[in-house]
């Protein structure tokens, strides 16, 4: 008897046991992340998760994989760098990712009682996630004005006010540098070897682009800035913005 | 809702008089019990003898759809395949990836051999076939399916060049495991279509591979000694 109400417990346990995975939330397996999917995962890790529960994270090696998906650039380049799809394609791709990365922004942002920012890595991951998507999608913008205006002419002020929309963009990076005490030295390591990484290929990009306010913006911050790293990037990108400017004219 | 729960409710339903009885075995008195197990197990195997035919129709027709039978269509009538003749059903698969709108195709290759001569050929089969809408308009999803097919007649043609009366067994297994090695890679390199620069690569590299094996497109050859 007692056998029986053990195997009907047991039986009964099994049927209503929630069976979803981490997999189900988290495609990993799935080898490019779509729009769709980063919808999904920004839903869960915003929503379906627990005000104290702990994000995926690049230093768990339980959730590390997801983290490392959900931030490879990889799930856009795919399609953005695709020489076969079609350009209006491409863009209208590029901008759902834009859109997708827009939600993402609010993922990692928490912060402790001092203020100190909890998920800086991964934060900033998906920061840097966003500047790589832009320089794409920005260029498929202008590839696809030019490809259905009369003349070159024609796109040009069309063109020149994306490109400047792109560099206003990229200072919102920046913006951490007021945040620099939040955080750590590693943290400080990542987002100045972003600023040399992202500004090197926006300037290499748009060499003619309009740079006097991003020039102006980093000479302040860097007066504010404490830590050496980040004046050291800063300078570096001065000093890009300073070449670019001499051969121009 | 998951397929595991539709899974479960619908052996829930089949054992529903069983689980009646284990209610009322789990409540009765020691000297009760003994009637209601009896009962019980009574219960149990009328629910598997109903269950048995139902599992068995359910899972023949997961893997091909006698319903809405077509024949396997030959290489030879590859122009008139459509997602038409994608027939078959799916029960568990519901979405690849997360998409809902997926495909996927079944093909072989036939080998007939009789004395001097083989027919070799490759088939599409219409009802084990899967599309989730036959009606789509989808010709990339198609074009992708398609070329699963072409693939399976590169090998079929490859079985005809390098067959002979010796090396019959050791051909044919080689070269079908080099088919289904061939097909992983596909899906894999191209990402079942997702990575259209691949997919083209691809349809390029089949059809010339395709064009380059016409000489064996005939399905009967004649077997040497060697070859």
């Amino acid at each position: 008897m007692s056998q029986i109400k053990t195997i009907a417990l047991v039986f009964i346990s099994i049927i209503f046991i929630n069976c979803e995975s981490d997999n189900d939330k988290f495609p990993i397996n799935k080898r490019y992340w779509d729009t769709q999917d980063y919808e999904k995962v920004t839903r869960t890790l915003r929503f379906g998760t627990k005000s104290d529960e702990k994000l995926p994270t690049f230093d768990d090696p339980e959730t590390r994989l997801i983290v490392e998906k959900y931030t490879d650039s990889q799930n856009y380049s795919i399609v953005l760098n695709d020489k076969e799809l079609g350009i209006k394609h491409k863009n209208r791709v590029g901008e759902e990712f834009f859109l997708r990365w827009q939600d993402m922004t609010y993922v990692y942002t928490a912060r402790d009682r001092k203020d100190n920012f909890i998920y800086e890595k991964e934060m900033l991951a998906v920061h840097q996630f966003g500047l790589g998507l832009q320089l794409k999608y920005f260029k498929l913008g202008n590839d696809e004005i030019i490809n259905n205006s009369d003349s070159p002419n024609d796109a040009k002020h069309t063109i020149n006010s994306n490109i400047n929309s792109l560099i206003s963009n990229y200072k919102s990076y920046l913006d951490y540098i007021n945040d620099e005490q939040s955080f750590s030295e590693a943290g400080i390591k990542i987002f100045s070897n972003g600023i040399v990484k992202y500004y090197t290929m926006l300037i290499k990009q748009y060499p003619k682009g309009n740079y006097n306010s991003t020039k102006s913006k980093m000479e302040t911050l860097k007066k504010k800035a404490k830590s050496e790293v980040i004046k050291n990037s800063l300078d570096k990108i001065i000093k890009l913005i300073d070449e670019k400017q001499v051969k121009v004219e | 809702m998951k397929d595991i729960l539709i899974i479960i409710t619908f052996i829930l339903v089949i054992f529903s008089p069983a689980l009646y009885q284990l209610f009322f075995l789990l409540k009765e008195s020691e000297n009760e019990a003994k009637k209601i197990l009896l009962k019980l197990k009574k219960y149990v195997l009328y629910s598997i003898l109903i269950l048995i035919p139902f599992l068995i129709l359910f899972l023949t027709l997961n893997r091909i759809n006698f319903l809405n039978y077509k024949k396997p269509m030959p290489f030879s009538e590859i122009k008139n395949v459509s997602f038409e003749d994608f027939r078959g059903f799916e029960f568990f698969k519901k979405t690849l990836y997360g998409s809902k709108r997926f495909a996927y195709i079944v093909t072989s290759i036939e080998v007939q051999i009789e004395k001097e001569e083989a027919i070799i050929e490759s088939y599409f089969h219409p009802s084990r076939s899967y599309v989730y809408n036959t009606h789509s308009n989808s010709k990339e999803l198609f074009k992708h399916e398609i070329y699963h097919f072409k693939i399976t007649e590169i090998f079929a043609r490859k079985i005809k060049k390098y067959i002979t009366k010796e090396n019959l067994e050791d051909i044919i297994q080689q070269q079908k495991k080099a088919e289904r090695e061939y097909q992983r890679k596909y899906d894999y390199d191209t990402f079942h279509s997702y990575v259209y620069q691949e997919q083209k690569k691809y349809e390029r590299e089949i059809d010339s591979i395709l064009l380059s094996l016409e000489e064996f497109k005939n399905p009967k050859i004649t077997l040497n000694v060697t070859n």
